[in-house]
């Protein structure tokens, strides 16, 4: 259960509320999920572009490691250079691609991590607030709205 | 960046087999330098002896 419909839940049980104050909660909620949604959403944004960058990095050194390697072939078929010279070359450029395999493979997870996130922002956010307990009073709070929206529908 | 991811992969297997395809073509120059060897110490020790 979230933070956001945990609160809606008490609420909802607590006797005595009047039908303006649920029509308040039911309106809260919807507007709190939508800017819990939101405030994820941004922060996903800035990874994706970190991402994208390394994306773009990674390609630019793949195409050059296939002409490293295809540059050593060509050495190899025209017999310019002696086979120990080169095979020491072809591995040196094999560590290259097991290390660019493993960028790929953190890029893949890191892709992953962000899918998950933004598929369920709630889960997400309590997970963050738990690990920084300081900051947990600044998470909207459902009486404290609702008792700003009585005192304006008091003053109407 | 699916779609980026994926294309990523087809790159690094394209790496992947122009690693094999520079490692075959050097086993294969050796094996010819090898050859090149074998034939000319051949040729050298069945040369006819030469009488005086």
């Amino acid at each position: 259960m979230d933070f956001l419909q945990r609160q809606y839940d008490v609420f909802i049980r607590t006797p005595g509320v009047s039908p303006a104050d649920v029509k308040f909660a039911d309106q809260w909620l919807l507007k709190e999920r939508s800017a819990e949604k939101a405030k994820v959403d941004g922060w996903m944004k800035q990874r994706r572009a970190a991402n994208l960058d390394k994306g773009r990095e990674l390609a630019a050194s793949i195409r050059d490691l296939q002409e490293e390697f295809a540059e050593v072939k060509a050495a190899a078929q025209r017999g310019i250079r002696p086979h120990g010279e080169l095979m020491r070359s072809t591995k040196l450029l094999g560590q290259r691609r097991e290390a660019l395999e493993r960028l790929y493979e953190s890029l893949s997870n890191s892709e992953m991590t962000i899918q998950a996130i933004s598929d369920d922002p709630s889960a997400y956010l309590s997970d963050w607030y738990s690990r920084f307990p300081a900051l947990a009073h600044q998470r909207t709070r459902l009486d404290v709205a609702l008792a700003e929206d009585r005192r304006k529908r008091l003053l109407q | 960046m699916n779609d980026d991811l994926e294309s990523l992969r087809r790159e690094l297997d394209r790496a992947y087999d122009a690693q094999r395809a520079s490692e075959d073509s050097i086993l294969a120059e050796r094996r010819r330098t090898q050859e090149l060897a074998a034939a000319l110490a051949e040729s050298r020790t069945a040369a006819p002896v030469r009488r005086a």
